[in-house]
């Protein structure tokens, strides 16, 4: 017998050690190949539900006084139409893509928290599965895909449509804000070795960017939908101008989060435009430290043109002319990433392949969405055609220019690597043209329908209006769009089934996910490889091989865990080895326990909430009680095949960028602009709505609330006396401060609360009282939360999780509470401030 | 892992791709890309002892060593928030009815954000411009004089620096041409 090659014998031992068991079981997967690509098959099975909705729209809308569906229908439908494309298309897919394809673009093996990315997917599935249930038995969001107060409020919507919106989008939001935190923590702590953050491809950059965006420009939007699901339910009056309300809150929370989303679905489209370019074309972009220096700018400046969308509202000309004037500046981030485009293709020797005819679809039609957005921007013209059908013709051009083309671009570059298979010829052609005349034909005309004074969200409209005819076209022009789409879902899934086996790197491009076999194992590389340059397979046409005989880094052939390297943030240097989850039913338990507390809330079934939450709690107490370890970790053998321990590292448990520390400060990102959200909404109020000051403040002494302030930093000191013991290795010592601080959590909670509830005034009589109880709440939870943590700690460690070395535990909880002991000190301020200058 | 055995078309005779061209390439960046700090170089009292163990010192957190990528785009999100908040607020609070030099109070005080802002964003990209040439004077870092002058970090905080000026200037210059600012 000839002994294996180290090829073969890497490849057996890790596909056994990064098994996803088959059959039902498979629904315990957490790997990113398989959790990326049901991400991208769920989402495509929901643009087919958006799409068919879309249908319905341009069937009524075809010809004048039409009857196919009656308002209510159309209402529902619109409404579903927008949801579904925005909440469970553009966003999933974004996160399928991602998660499939960034840890192999940097040279890792899986992204940071496996087990979150299949929590994400959970949430996701079954936030979508509430909302198209609703959706079946006509019971589905009607007000809007922006759900405006006080048309969304409980006066006008009263059966439980707003609420399944409310609470459905929350749910699916759960899975992006989780998908940001890994994708963040991926991106920085995870990269192959010697891939410094200038070498990151360029996808990775735009997922980073837009990572962030996503975990700065969600929270508006949950804090928003929070007030308004309470509202409705408690008639806790935020919304309400009669009891100190403003309607315009609920606009400036949505669009805050609403423009920026729109940045958020457009960048990593523009990633992919950006990773396939270069080669399509043979060459690296052009400009690419000018293309990155965009992506950021248009990072932070799209967070400030959310008001755009409220020019008809009567806010001061000014304050229109800085958002005008912000708008109109970012167009010139997205214009240098077109120049660098057309630069390289100019400069280099393109080749015209399938997916470069769709990169062309999107570079003509989303720079007429650009350019009638620059329109959009300046007031005058804005308020000419506000709330017409030349503002739908505007953001799909936007949307499917900026999003469709380049993800359809994406799928057909990047199916041969899922599938291992390409399209048959022709088909995908077809497709492409049917899908450009007939989007064109839909949404060009639709501009001048705009510009003929047809209103948005109407299920039908006059004879005579001259609005007859640029219907008829744009819905004929949409069911060509419709038929190329269904040709091209046939073309990929004949492609997965019966396509034509591809050799790895069909398209002979740079990145490292071309290193992989396609389809991918479930370990994705045999052995992490040193990253040298931007453009790792240009360099070393042999690198494939290289890595899959372990010549890079994690080569053990003897490895009985699923490893990969933890790097450093900016050098890319190995630091440190992470010990990644195998299969687990938890993501799916946890999303399932998540799923009955959102159903108790829709149902309006109050008494089983404490159930359901103490089973997330419960949930989550052990999947985190899975990790770490009891024994003291020995550094691990990450070098090459040939000597696995020329390079020593230490586990992730004894790092500094454990993995379980650098995620809860991501998290507390999101976390904190929530609460900047909430703090805003009260300052709103305060300052903008009418009926204020309200009639009566909060009643509270100097004593209580001082007591309280002290009580919230009692636990941030008992931990930090707890973690100088544990350094000591005065495991009693340890022990006694932790519980201390358990203790000393749940007195913050009571002292807080009694600072505040009993002198409040109801929350239902004034909105001033209705955001104070929110704000309220949000300490409370953050300190019931900080208490489970505390004894959580206390229990690690009397397991024997917790030594001088592994502390990991101890630096989550301390961390979590100077947050809490922060965000709960501002909240007093906040409450108790105005109140005594007032009294 | 290999897929399943599916029924597939056969291969044409031309199946293999045929051979591209050697892709036109950039010239090669340094080993690490920047010039100053310790922005992309290994910290080496960061990294693991050769043993394997966990250095004693933790890295420099990451916001401290990106602060100059940062920095501009910051002060633009400050400037606006403040110019846009002070506004609704000045508004409210009756600023603009109170005459001052020449103009009203709440103008005055958002001309006064807005400079004050701008001269940051100005005087930041001007040190970092200054700490820049001194570097590529002096030659230090590892890539040598060559790899200074391709510094990445580096030209990535100076040219977000020089755009946040420029949309300062841009998002706040209709203060002074707008002087009834609660209209």
């Amino acid at each position: 017998m000839t002994a294996r090659s180290p090829a073969l014998t890497l490849h057996k031992r890790l596909a056994r050690v990064w098994a996803t068991p088959p059959g039902w079981r498979s629904l315990s997967a957490v790997n990113h190949n398989v959790v990326g690509k049901r991400f991208i098959v769920t989402a495509l099975f929901f643009f087919c539900v958006g799409g068919i909705l879309a249908m319905l729209i341009r069937a009524q809308l075809a010809t004048s006084g039409a009857a196919f569906l009656t308002d209510a229908t159309y209402a529902q439908v619109f409404t579903m139409h927008g949801s579904v494309m925005m909440f469970l298309f553009a966003i999933p897919l974004i996160e399928g893509f991602a998660i499939y394809l960034l840890p192999k673009m940097i040279g890792s093996r899986d992204l940071a928290y496996p087990r979150l990315g299949a929590f994400g997917y959970w949430c996701y599935v079954l936030g979508g599965a509430i909302l198209l249930g609703a959706l079946a038995f006509g019971l589905a969001p009607d007000a809007g895909w922006f759900m405006y107060t006080p048309l969304s409020s409980k006066a006008y919507t009263p059966g439980v449509n707003a609420d399944v919106w409310l609470l459905g989008v929350s749910f699916v939001e759960i899975s992006a804000i989780a998908a940001a935190v890994e994708i963040v923590v991926t991106l920085l702590t995870m990269r192959a070795p010697g891939m410094s953050l200038a070498r990151m491809p360029l996808f990775g950059w735009y997922m980073l960017v837009t990572a962030w965006m996503m975990l700065i420009g969600f929270p508006p939007l949950i804090v928003g939908s929070l007030i308004l699901e309470v509202e409705r339910a408690l008639d806790w009056p935020f919304f309400d101008v009669a009891r100190g309300g403003d309607p315009l809150l609920w606009q400036h929370l949505f669009w805050l989060f609403g423009h920026p989303e729109v940045y958020i679905i457009f960048l990593p489209a523009a990633g992919v435009v950006s990773t396939l370019i270069p080669t399509f074309a043979r060459r690296p972009l052009v400009g690419r430290l000018w293309i990155i220096a965009a992506l950021i700018a248009m990072g932070f400046v799209s967070f400030g043109l959310w008001v755009h969308h409220m020019f008809a509202v009567g806010i001061p000309q000014l304050a229109q002319v800085f958002f005008s004037a912000a708008s109109m500046l970012v167009a010139i981030p997205t214009a240098v990433q077109f120049f660098s485009w057309i630069g390289t293709l100019w400069s280099g020797t393109p080749r015209l392949r399938l997916p470069m005819l769709y990169l062309f679809g999107f570079l003509v039609v989303f720079v007429c969405g650009g350019l009638t957005g620059v329109m959009l921007a300046l007031v005058p013209f804005n308020w000419q055609v506000h709330d017409t059908h030349f503002v739908v013709a505007h953001l799909h051009y936007v949307l499917v220019g900026g999003l469709l083309f380049p993800m359809l671009a994406g799928l057909y570059y990047w199916l041969p690597h899922m599938a291992g298979r390409n399209v048959l010829p022709h088909l995908g052609t077809w497709a492409f043209w049917l899908i450009f005349a007939g989007f064109n034909t839909t949404f060009f005309v639709m501009h001048l329908t705009g510009l003929l004074g047809m209103p948005r969200r109407v299920a039908g409209y006059a004879a005579g209006w001259g609005w007859d005819w640029p219907n008829l076209v744009s819905s004929v022009g949409s069911f060509v769009m419709a038929i190329g789409l269904a040709l091209l879902l046939l073309d990929l899934l004949l492609a997965a089934y019966i396509g034509r086996r591809t050799p790895r790197d069909l398209w002979g491009a740079a990145t490292l996910e071309w290193a992989t076999p396609t389809p991918a194992p479930a370990y994705t590389f045999a052995s992490q490889p040193w990253i040298a340059s931007r453009e790792p397979l240009w360099d070393d046409a042999d690198l494939p091989v290289k890595i899959a005989r372990g010549e890079g880094l994690l080569g053990d052939p003897t490895v009985g865990e699923q490893q990969s390297l933890g790097t450093d943030p900016l050098t890319g240097e190995p630091t440190h080895v992470l010990r990644l989850p195998a299969p687990s039913f938890l993501p799916l338990v946890a999303g399932l326990a998540t799923m009955a507390v959102f159903v108790g809330l829709l149902a309006g079934w109050y008494g089983t909430l404490p159930f359901t939450l103490a089973a997330v709690v419960v949930v989550f107490w052990i999947w985190a009680w899975q990790l770490g370890r009891r024994d003291e970790p020995q550094p691990i053998a990450a070098g090459p095949f040939s000597d696995p321990r020329s390079l020593m590292l230490p586990g992730a448990e004894v790092a500094h960028h454990a993995p379980g520390v650098v995620g809860l400060a991501w998290t507390l990102v999101a976390d904190g602009t929530f609460f900047a959200s909430l703090l805003f909404g009260y300052a709103y109020l305060g300052t903008i709505a009418p009926g204020w000051p309200p009639p009566q403040w909060v009643q509270a002494g100097m004593l209580l609330p001082a007591l309280a302030v002290l009580a919230l930093a009692a636990p941030v000191a008992a931990l930090r006396r707890a973690h100088r013991a544990n350094l000591r290795d005065d495991s009693a010592g340890r022990d006694h401060w932790m519980l201390a601080a358990a203790g000393l959590g749940l007195v913050a909670a009571a002292l807080v609360f009694a600072s505040v509830w009993p002198g409040m005034p109801p929350p239902r009589s004034h909105a001033y009282a209705a955001i104070v109880a929110v704000c309220l709440g949000y300490a409370l939870v953050h300190a019931c939360i900080g208490t489970v943590m505390a004894a959580f700690c206390w229990a690690r460690g009397r397991a024997g999780y917790l030594s001088p070395r592994r502390t990991v535990e101890l630096r989550v909880a301390r961390l979590w509470w100077r947050f809490t002991a922060a965000t709960g000190i501002l909240t007093l301020a906040a409450i108790h401030l105005p109140a005594w200058m007032a009294t | 892992m290999t897929a399943a055995p599916m029924r597939s078309f056969p291969a044409p005779a031309d199946a293999a791709p045929p051979a591209l061209a050697p892709p036109l390439r950039d010239p090669d960046p340094a080993a690490w890309d920047s010039a100053w700090d310790t922005l992309e170089r290994p910290d080496a009292a960061a990294t693991p002892t050769p043993r394997g163990h966990a250095p004693e010192r933790p890295p420099e957190p990451v916001p401290r060593r990106l602060w100059t990528v940062f920095v501009g785009l910051v002060l633009w999100c400050s400037c606006f928030a403040v110019l846009y908040g002070g506004l609704s607020l000045g508004c409210e609070a009756g600023w603009h009815q109170r005459p001052l030099a020449g103009t009203n109070r709440l103008t005055a005080a958002l001309g006064a954000a807005w400079l004050l802002h701008l001269a940051a964003i100005v005087g930041i990209g001007l040190e970092l411009l200054r700490r820049h040439r001194r570097f590529l004077r002096e030659g230090h870092g590892p890539g040598g004089d060559s790899g200074l002058r391709r510094g990445f970090m580096t030209r990535l905080a100076l040219v977000l620096t020089a755009a946040s000026a420029l949309a300062t200037f841009w998002i706040g210059w209709p203060i002074a041409a707008m002087p009834l600012p609660c209209v």
